[in-house]
């Protein structure tokens, strides 16, 4: 069994931090939405915590992006090696091929990650979208949200407080499945705890004879 | 001798043939006459001689031979009186027409013994008339002398003048009195007994009762027997009209039976004046008034009535019941009854000939006495000669006389001698101007209305001195004659001169003119007054100014003929004269719905003048209570609403700076209540805080930002949390920044306005439900680049007045903030110049997917979410749980295989 330290302390802080925005943004997000159905928490409460979870995120983000840029880690794990596509499309279709097939049939993970190396390419692209496009985007469309006045220049831009609020609810539906479909990835590590303990504690332990990734 | 003998003997039977020739001759008369009469009376003495004449009468011949001797007439021959009879060829029948037609041919011989000039004035008129014959009061062959006449009288009255005798009860219960007294003999008809007035009674069978029916007819039976005496035409006008109406029998004022001589009656008005001669002869009447009864003598037999005494007016008054006092309540009710007796002798139709006398007649505002005088009055005619025709037309035209015209509007013909004699016409006679009147002519103008008579009377009158050749001398004056009638500048009587003095100040140049009731006449019929209140000006707002500085282009020189359409072109006009000092109001009310709806016709539009007034321009901003009152004259209904205000109660209170209509709606910049922004206008109000107040709870955290208010009061009017009423979501139709008009979709679509809103609800439920919206939206972007403007407003937009306190005010979010929240949905298209078209909405519209493209800048949260990412969110979810699950079902069945894999391994 050898250990990885996979998840520095800042990811790590970040990684949590965000994920239980995450989910707050995402209840509370139901809860003003459906004010009629639901009545875990007044409206005026909902949207209170929904703000300020929301620039608790912005902030979180910034960890993240300060992090990632400063040690420019971002470019080694998070960019796909995009000079060169087709190793890179076949290295992405093996890992599809794992999810869906090789594991099932006991096939080893293709991908091993390692510092420099965390995300297999699906995950490389997923995290890219989600953390360079996706969360800006909920960000800023939560902006707008969150005062369209001080921010209608971003309104303007977005095309309306109609297509924003669109943008936010869309981007709130795919983040809702998105996390479940993540939680359950969690699971799929050496033990079903594996990639869970990883994020506490930095060290991902990957035994010498396996080879998984989350 | 023997010869001698003879010859003597034949000269005596000569002068005895002479002498017995001579008696013969002198008997002869008598002989021929004893044997005329014995060959007419041979048979005229037979009573039954009868002679039917062509008509059917029958003519009795007979005649009582004794009676015609003892006649005054017995001695004459029969052919001396009936000279058509020839006793040789008589009785061939004569040829006789009538009764009456013989009657009168044989009472032509009386004129042969009774020659005309020896006969009195009556008898005179009598045969003037020619209507009765001698015959008739004299009787044919047995006539009378008038001794007998009364010997006659004295028979009657034997009967007549015994007082128990003579009363008779008449079929309709009327008494009738039949006593006359014996001072009949004495009265002017004394001496001609009574059957020339009672001809129907034969004092042969009398008195066997005579048939009367009532007294009234008896009197009027006896009453045509005066004018066989009396004919109609010796009688004077004032008689004959008085016989005309038929109201009065003779007697009525001459009395029955002692006719009185005209001397008669001087002696009796000498009786009257004797007491009423004395100048201090009051009598103080209940009402307290002193009426004189003293009469100037001399001035009273000068009059026409001096001749006929007291009696004729004073009826009711006789020796018999004077000088009891009469009761009299009043002099003017005295003088009234006494004038309604005028009308006796001077019967209306006669006086009526005067047209102007006629209607004065009429209107019954004044009567005889007023202009006739009482007792000092004189001959009319003599009168009228003797007056100027000032004096003459002002005898009645001093009086109030009120003509009331077809057009029901009343014309004073007052005139007030005192302003004429003032006038520049005071030399002139009335009719210099009133041309085809005189003191004979009246002439009565017919015209339909006031304003047809005066201007009509200018033309004719004023004109015909004051030519237009003499008028065109003054431009400006000429001008002015061209739209004003003469008598509005120059008066009526009291015409004035209005030649200016070199420098009057120009607002007094202009007030000559326009203080008085001048109009303007636009095209179209309608008409302006353009008089101008000088105290009005004084007090206004421009009271410094001088006319021209607002009416531009009039001046000392200069004024010109403008033509208006209608009185709303006029006004429009007007609007530019304030727009020469005002442009910053007039830019901002060019803007208003005010002014949109001003230009689209409608009259009751306010402009400029409407709210500030013509000439009274008033400042309306520093009073609370003008400003409030010159918008509730035409917004009733918000009044009532905004009543309900706390705004209201502290306007009530009299607070200045409390809000009225113009503090939100502003004064001309009124805008329609969709696109006005209204929220701004709080603002300036209210607490320059506003924002941090509200923002105190107001916010998002975890910043309180003052912008985030601006969120709510941009899309949130304040009175949908500062009053009670229901809230909707308002979606206005907008063309880029401005609202699309239903003019300018009709003519986007060229329809009608009306074919535009079942275009719209084409279910025509009255509901725009979302298909209905989003297929008409669909529609118009095809034309336009158009877009829906949302705002959260009350339901009923008058609710809005009833503005609650502070601490009412709602500050729940989630009464908007939830999908279920009573908000209603509104679509408005706006309309030129008037209040805008409004359609209730489905509210699901807004949850409708197609909201986000048309609706595009707003958006509550919660309340207008679009539904189908709601399901969206569940499928994810669903599909998240899903893969999981899926994924982990597959790796549950493929364990063995994984297992086998394992051991295969190791």
């Amino acid at each position: 069994m050898k250990k990885i330290y996979l998840h520095p302390i800042p990811v790590r802080i970040w990684h949590w931090i965000n994920a239980i925005c995450f989910l707050i943004l995402i209840i509370t997000g139901l809860q003003i939405r459906w004010v009629d159905k639901i009545g875990l928490m007044s409206f005026k409460t909902a949207v209170k915590i929904h703000s300020w979870t929301g620039f608790i995120l912005l902030a979180n983000y910034f960890i993240w992006f300060i992090y990632y840029f400063a040690t420019l880690k971002f470019f080694k794990i998070y960019l796909p090696p995009f000079w060169k596509p087709i190793e890179f499309t076949k290295k992405a279709f093996r890992q599809a091929k794992y999810y869906g097939f090789g594991i099932m049939i006991g096939d080893k993970n293709p991908h091993h990650p390692t510092p420099e190396n965390k995300f297999n390419p699906l995950q490389q692209v997923a995290y890219l979208t989600i953390m360079v496009i996706l969360i800006p985007l909920q960000i800023l469309t939560g902006l707008v949200l969150w005062d369209p006045v001080k921010f209608s220049f971003l309104e303007k831009i977005l095309g309306g407080i109609q297509i924003v609020s669109l943008i936010h609810v869309a981007l709130w539906i795919f983040f809702s499945a998105f996390i479940i479909v993540h939680f359950y990835l969690a699971t799929l590590g050496h033990t079903p705890l594996a990639h869970f303990i990883a994020m506490i504690t930095g060290y991902e332990e990957e035994p010498e004879e396996h080879e998984e990734t989350h | 001798m023997k010869l001698n003998k003879f010859l003597y003997f034949l000269i005596g039977i000569c002068f005895l043939t002479f002498l017995i020739s001579l008696y013969l001759f002198s008997v002869s008369e008598k002989i021929s006459f004893a044997k005329s009469e014995s060959n007419c009376l041979r048979c005229h003495s037979i009573k039954r001689l009868p002679k039917v004449l062509p008509s059917g009468e029958e003519m009795s011949l007979y005649i009582n031979k004794e009676d015609f001797m003892e006649s005054i007439h017995g001695s004459f021959s029969c052919t001396d009186c009936h000279k058509d009879i020839k006793p040789a060829i008589h009785p061939r029948p004569e040829k006789i027409g009538s009764k009456k037609e013989y009657i009168k041919k044989v009472s032509q011989s009386c004129l042969d013994c009774h020659p005309q000039d020896g006969l009195s004035p009556i008898h005179k008129n009598i045969l003037k008339e020619g209507k009765i014959s001698c015959s008739e009061c004299h009787g044919s062959h047995y006539i009378k002398p008038m001794v007998e006449l009364k010997k006659i009288a004295e028979g009657c009255l034997e009967c007549h003048s015994v007082k128990g005798f003579s009363t008779k009860i008449l079929p309709n219960k009327e008494i009738m009195y039949l006593y006359v007294e014996k001072r009949f003999f004495n009265s002017i008809h004394g001496r001609i007994g009574c059957l020339f007035c009672h001809n129907y009674i034969d004092p042969a069978n009398h008195p066997i009762p005579t048939q009367i029916s009532t007294k009234q007819e008896y009197a009027k039976g006896i009453f045509k027997n005066c004018l066989n005496c009396h004919p109609l035409n010796t009688l004077s006008s004032i008689h004959k009209g008085f016989l005309k109406e038929d109201r009065m029998v003779c007697f009525g004022c001459h009395g029955s039976h002692y006719i009185k001589s005209r001397a008669e009656w001087k002696k009796e008005t000498e009786k009257c004046l004797r007491c009423h001669s004395i100048k201090r002869l009051p009598k103080v009447l209940p009402s307290g008034e002193e009426m004189s009864l003293y009469i100037n003598k001399e001035d009273f037999y000068k009059t026409v009535h001096g001749d006929v005494g007291c009696w004729v007016c004073h009826q009711g008054i006789n020796f018999s019941n004077h000088p009891r006092p009469m009761r009299i309540e009043s002099k003017r009710a005295y003088t009234e009854k006494i004038s309604s007796g005028c009308f006796r002798c001077h019967p209306k139709d006669a006086i009526s000939k005067h047209k102007g006398h006629a209607k004065v007649i009429e209107l019954k505002n004044i009567i005889c006495v007023d202009c006739h005088g009482y007792h000092k009055n004189q001959a009319v005619r003599e009168w009228r000669e003797r007056l100027r025709y000032q004096e003459y037309c002002m005898y009645c035209h001093k009086l109030d006389m009120i003509k009331t015209l077809p057009s029901q509007e009343k014309i004073n013909l007052k005139v007030d001698l005192s302003q004429l004699q003032k006038s520049v016409h005071k030399q002139f006679e009335c009719i210099v101007c009133h041309k085809g009147f005189s003191k004979r002519e009246h002439p009565s103008y017919n015209f339909k209305n006031k304003k047809e008579y005066t201007i009509n009377l200018s033309k004719s009158i004023c004109q015909s001195c004051h030519t237009e050749e003499e008028l065109k001398k003054n431009p400006t004056h000429y001008a002015v004659s061209k739209t004003a009638i003469c008598i509005e500048c120059h008066g009526y009587h009291n015409v004035k001169s209005l030649k200016m003095a070199k420098g009057v100040p120009e607002n007094k140049y202009c007030m000559n003119c326009h203080s008085m009731s001048l109009v303007k006449k636009m095209e179209n019929g309608e008409v302006l007054s353009v008089k101008v209140d000088e105290k009005q000006i004084l007090t206004s707002a421009h009271k410094d100014l001088k006319c021209s500085q607002c009416h531009i282009g009039f001046s000392l020189q200069m004024h010109p003929i403008r033509s208006f359409k209608s009185i709303s072109e006029y006004r429009e006009k007007a609007q530019e004269m304030c727009n020469q000092c005002h442009k910053k109001e007039s830019t901002e009310y060019n803007a208003s719905i005010h002014a949109m709806a001003v230009l689209k016709g409608n009259k009751d539009a306010p402009d400029c003048v409407k709210c500030h007034g013509y000439h009274n321009v008033t400042k309306i901003t520093p009073n609370p209570i003008l400003k409030y009152e010159v918008c509730i004259r035409c917004h009733e209904k918000e009044k009532e609403s905004y009543k309900e205000s706390i705004h209201y109660k502290v306007f009530e209170e009299g607070v200045k700076i409390a809000p009225v209509c113009s503090n939100c709606h502003n004064a001309h910049k009124v805008l329609p209540i969709n696109i006005a922004e209204l929220n701004n206008n709080c603002i300036i109000c209210h607490d320059k805080n506003i924002k941090k107040i509200h923002n105190k709870w107001l916010y998002n955290p975890p910043f309180k930002l003052e912008s985030f208010v601006d969120v709510h009061f941009g899309s949130v009017s304040c009175e949908v949390c500062h009053t009670k009423g229901e809230k909707a979501i308002r979606l206005v139709l907008m063309l880029e920044k401005a609202p699309l008009t239903i003019e300018e979709i009709s003519k986007l679509f060229n329809k009608q306005p009306i074919e535009i809103k079942s275009m719209l609800d084409y279910n025509e439920d009255g509901i725009i439900q979302k298909d209905e919206l989003w297929k008409f939206m669909g529609s118009l972007k095809e034309k336009a680049k158009i877009r829906l403007k949302g705002k959260l407003v009350m339901e009923n937009s008058n609710e809005a007045h009833k503005i609650i306190s502070k601490k009412e005010a709602i500050k729940d979010c989630a009464i908007c903030h939830s999908p279920k929240a009573l908000v209603k949905g509104r679509l408005e298209i706006n309309r030129l110049g008037e209040k805008s078209e409004k359609f209730e909405l489905e509210r699901a519209t807004l949850n409708s997917f197609k909201s986000i493209p048309n609706i595009k800048d707003f958006y509550v949260l919660s309340l207008s979410k679009i539904n189908i990412l709601d399901t969206l969110f569940i499928l994810a979810v669903i599909a998240g749980v899903a893969a999981a699950g899926g994924h982990i079902f597959l790796r549950i069945i493929t364990l063995p295989i994984r297992r086998k894999r394992r051991e295969d391994k190791k």
